[in-house]
């Protein structure tokens, strides 16, 4: 086995076998250049994480919990912000919807004051002016057509702000 | 789980959003994630800025620690990502170059000897010498007593190659300082 640099290195660092450990150890004994070596190297490890490790400035810690602190602050104002823009999205989405779905099936007139006049699906008023058992689907769809605007919405708002939010 | 019992306790805590959790954090690893940032972007008030940024990463993304590897390795991880996106941000406005190591006055005890100084400063003028990546693993390797493996998971390095590497700079540093070391003798 010749034994450099490297094999010292791994007999102090404890990564060789036990009978290339005790090789390595005869040699250092036997030869005082790898003697030397051995004893330079052992200092080294010893001494150089004091010259690694530096000092923070003393305010570190607390500019670091301040720089937190305004974080969360931020992602309070900005859950604000946040929310504004999806219920914003959401009633845009919800009259777009409504419109599209209206221009589309609506009957003539449905109902009519002296004030003003609203048109609505035929299949909607049906279900509802013959309301029975048999209607179910129609209502059961109002919810569910709510429940995936407001998840689309939510997709929407989130593509397009982006995430900062704070545990 | 390899994190002793107050660190998983901490580990909670900072998970249930505490912000004592937090301040224990930032003081017990300070000195270790600054001066990872250090190695890497030889600047004080950039390796400061992205000890900060390494804190406030891990505290919103401690619900990612899954205890497989050792929380400081997790942490450092983060300070070595952190420090090498500040050196790509850097690049598209200029090279710092202000920091060189040195004894710091704290570290030295009235018992310290002579001898002992000396190899420190020796030390340092060697750690100054080394090329940046070459730094940087001495740093992980050294600083405190991370394994080949931790030093892998922390810069993502494959081990052959993280091996070589600290191989590489060992001996350099060694070369330099036996170098020196001759160089004195003759006077």
């Amino acid at each position: 086995m010749k034994i450099g640099f490297e094999e010292i290195c791994k007999y102090i660092d404890g990564d060789l076998s036990k009978d290339q450990a005790n090789a390595v150890a005869n040699a250092i004994k036997n030869d005082p250049a790898l003697k030397e070596m051995y004893l330079l190297q052992n200092q080294v490890n010893e001494s150089i994480s004091t010259v690694l490790l530096n000092e923070v400035s003393t305010n570190f810690t607390l500019n670091t919990v301040k720089r937190l602190e305004q974080e969360r602050a931020k992602v309070g104002q900005f859950s604000g912000v946040k929310w504004i823009l999806i219920s914003l999205v959401s009633v845009t989405l919800f009259s777009v919807l409504i419109f599209a779905v209206l221009s589309a099936y609506a009957s003539p007139v449905v109902a009519e004051s002296s004030k003003f006049s609203l048109t609505l699906p035929q299949a909607f008023v049906e279900s509802i002016s013959n309301f029975s058992v048999g209607s179910w689907p129609v209502f059961t769809m109002i919810p569910l057509f709510l429940f995936m605007l407001v998840w689309i919405d939510h997709l929407v708002v989130n593509a397009v702000v982006p995430r900062r939010k704070i545990a | 789980m390899k994190t002793n019992r107050k660190e998983d306790n901490i580990i909670l805590q900072l998970k249930n959003g505490s912000s004592s959790a937090f301040r224990w954090l930032v003081n017990e690893y300070q000195d270790y994630v600054y001066s990872i940032c250090l190695s890497i972007l030889k600047n004080k008030m950039e390796a400061e800025e992205a000890a900060q940024d390494t804190f406030l990463k891990c505290y919103k993304s401690i619900n990612k620690f899954n205890g497989k590897s050792k929380f400081s390795t997790w942490l450092y991880q983060i300070a070595y990502r952190t420090s090498i996106d500040f050196i790509r941000k850097r690049k598209h406005t200029q090279d710092i170059d202000d920091f060189d190591y040195a004894i710091a006055g704290t570290t030295n005890t009235v018992e310290e000897n002579l001898e002992q100084k000396e190899l420190q400063q020796q030390l340092a003028n060697v750690i100054n010498q080394l090329g940046s990546e070459e730094r940087i693993l001495i740093t992980l390797f050294y600083l405190q007593e991370k394994s080949v493996k931790e030093v892998c998971a922390i810069t993502n390095l494959n081990e052959s190659n993280v091996k070589v590497k600290l191989y590489r700079a060992r001996k350099k540093m060694y070369d330099i300082m036996s170098q020196t070391n001759s160089e004195n003798n003759k006077f």
